[in-house]
């Protein structure tokens, strides 16, 4: 059985919890896209622009000296050196073109960190498109960089201040403006979350990652790592890492941000810690009151610092496909501090959370292959890396 | 048949305020909606979203909500009304402790039915199966995008009224029919066994004019919410005036 069913729910999560006016928009989108994988021209164009525009395959990279400090057999997927700096352009390349398809002329994403919002703007220059950006305002503060390399790509950057100001929010005006603009506007949705068809898209978008991987390191070894780990925030980088090695015998880890620690307020562990519950079009754990409001959250890292999570990670921790732990600020911080000194890679402090979790466990996988899932670099966030060490 | 409704963010501003501006209301209006404040409102614009987040931080919460609905239903019934009340909200706030648990509460505040605003017809048949158990409504929407099969759908489906939206757009945006929905308008009167009610966007005597030409009620949220946060006494005299031009 291959998920999600024809209703797009995974097991009982996900399904399409927006308002009506949304509906024949979904369907068209799905339509589009069922087209879309199956017509040679249109996988072509986008293999062409995967390889010759943003460089794929990226590296599987084995990082001799972390190996030797912690035993551990470690290798990254370097999806930092995919052009704009993150995994999210394998995504808006695919939907860029799905926009284009569907004759429509105006895309508009939410962005936490800035990464999805930089690789769409990215994308609406390469394909002509207009382009607006939704970002909450604090997320705009910790994220400067990345908003003026939207500005400067041509793309509306819109502040969001109501709510937490982060990436719910944003993702609230976002749902608002296409309600709007459903007719002109594709909603250029950045994680494997929302209404179906989203989550599938986004996961197939991203599942070259993972494919990637598989074949590197067999043709390496011509065998399967022990472990490949990712971080979760709605969950696409880690879906596109994992799909592909779901039933083997690879351990699949996903790693949430347990934020200043897990108590409620001060992290963002849906998994780990939320409930089933409904937000954003899907059905899915969520951080949530007892009256069935959402939480408010916390990571030091923007792009993780979401409430909900994707519906397939759901099914894969209750079907335990995946499993799901927690790696803190301090020991992200740390993680991403130790691979710049060492290896001389500077890590997003979304990916260093993936890292943390390993640095801190470094004894359950002595010996191990394990595969990180390096999802993007972190200059994007000197400013707050430098707050937090002394040079 | 008439069917015009009118709706207030529960227990907003404060609890008082709340309760008058309802038995206000249900002295002209046919039915009231009563908003349960979610965290998150996609369907709503500034102004009521707004409302809910501030209504969130003044500690409402479902059940100090179903007292004063079971209070104004007490009013109705007093006042030997015919008169309903339907709650409106997001699909969590009744998903979150179990479908059955939360409409079992619902009913038992005398509630005649629910809206879920992120709840389309294809994901309706949960919610329904209870709201069918409790004999609560199930209201259905009607929007621009509506095919002509969906119409019929909803149309053979539905109970209480159906509720038809305007446009495409959050609530609190400015009314304007264009021929796309006065044809869906014209087709779901066709069909509809029940009134058809137009929401979204209603703010003035020419837009409820304009409602009434081509449905049986209109819904008034955002333009009378604005009113009662300017005071009960503006709140009034916008509904004496409402009411003075439309009958
Ligand atoms: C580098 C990087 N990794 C991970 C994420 C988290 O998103 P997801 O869980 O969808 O991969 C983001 C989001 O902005 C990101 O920029």
């Amino acid at each position: 059985m291959t998920y999600p069913d024809s209703n797009g729910y995974f097991g009982i999560f996900g399904g399409m919890f927006v308002p009506e006016t949304l509906v024949n928009a979904l369907t068209e989108l799905e339509e589009a896209y069922n087209y879309f994988l199956h017509h040679d021209t249109m996988q072509n164009q986008l293999n062409e622009l995967l390889h010759h525009y943003a460089g794929r395959p990226t590296p599987l990279y084995f990082a001799q000296r972390l190996s030797k400090q912690t035993g551990v057999q470690l290798y990254f997927k370097r999806e930092d050196l995919l052009h704009t700096g993150a995994h999210k352009l394998n995504n808006t390349l695919g939907q860029g073109l799905l926009t284009q398809f569907m004759g429509k002329k105006r895309i508009i994403a939410e962005t936490g960190a800035g990464q999805h919002g930089v690789a769409t703007a990215t994308v609406a220059a390469l394909l002509g498109l207009e382009c607006t950006i939704y970002m909450g305002q604090v997320d705009i503060e910790r994220q400067m960089p990345n908003v003026k390399r939207m500005k400067l790509l041509g793309a509306e950057v819109i502040p969001v201040t109501s709510g937490s100001q982060t990436l719910k929010d944003a993702i609230n005006e976002a749902l608002r403006d296409w309600v709007r603009n459903v007719k002109t506007t594709h909603y250029l949705l950045g994680s494997v979350s929302g209404p179906h068809p989203f989550p599938t898209i986004v996961r197939d978008f991203q599942k070259v990652i993972g494919s990637e991987t598989k074949q590197q390191f067999q043709a390496l070894y011509g065998t399967l790592p022990d472990y490949c780990v990712a971080c979760v925030g709605g969950g696409s980088n880690a879906a596109g890492f994992f799909y592909d090695f779901i039933g083997s015998t690879v351990g699949c880890i996903g790693v949430e941000a347990a934020g200043k620690g897990l108590f409620p307020g001060g992290h963002c562990a849906s998994l780990t810690l939320g409930t089933p519950g409904i937000l954003h079009g899907s059905l899915s754990y969520l951080l949530q009151t007892s009256d069935g409001q959402v939480m408010d959250v916390y990571s030091i890292s923007a792009g993780l610092d979401y409430p909900g999570v994707g519906p397939e990670h759901s099914f894969w921790k209750e079907s335990n496909a995946v499993h799901y732990v927690t790696c803190t600020d301090e020991q992200a911080l740390k993680a991403c501090i130790t691979l710049t000194q060492t290896e001389g890679i500077i890590p997003a402090l979304e990916s260093s959370h993936a890292l943390g979790y390993i640095l801190c466990n470094s004894q359950k996988f002595n010996g191990s292959n394990v595969i990180i899932n390096l999802s993007g670099r972190g200059d994007k966030d000197l400013d707050t890396i430098l707050k937090e060490v002394k040079l | 048949m008439k069917y015009n409704g009118f709706y207030l963010v529960g227990n907003y501003p404060d609890e008082e305020t709340f309760l008058q501006a309802a038995t206000i209301g249900l002295h002209y209006f046919d039915f009231m909606e009563v908003g349960l404040p979610f965290s998150d409102p996609i369907a709503d614009g500034p102004v009521l979203a707004s409302a809910s987040h501030k209504a969130l931080q003044n500690g409402v919460t479902t059940d100090n909500v179903l007292n004063n609905i079971k209070k104004i239903k007490d009013y109705i019934i007093n006042n030997n009304y015919n008169k309903k009340i339907y709650i409106m909200t997001y699909a969590n706030k009744v998903y979150h402790t179990t479908i059955d648990r939360t409409i079992a509460l619902f009913a038992d505040s005398g509630v005649d039915g629910i809206i879920l605003a992120d709840v389309p017809y294809k994901e309706s048949a949960r919610f329904k199966q209870y709201t069918d158990i409790y004999h609560l409504d199930y209201i259905h929407f009607i929007t621009p995008e509506s095919t002509h099969t969906q119409i019929q759908q909803v149309c053979a489906d539905a109970n209480g009224f159906i509720y038809a939206i305007s446009m495409r757009g959050t609530t609190g945006n400015t009314l304007t029919l264009d021929n796309t929905i006065i044809d869906i308008l014209q087709l779901t009167k066709q069909y509809a066994k029940i009134p058809v009610v137009l929401g979204f966007g209603i703010q003035n005597n020419h837009d409820v004019q304009q409602a009434l030409h081509y449905t049986d009620g209109f819904i008034i949220g955002t333009a009378l919410e604005k009113k009662l946060e300017e005071g009960l006494n503006e709140y009034k005299q916008f509904i004496n005036q409402l009411q003075a031009h439309s009958g």
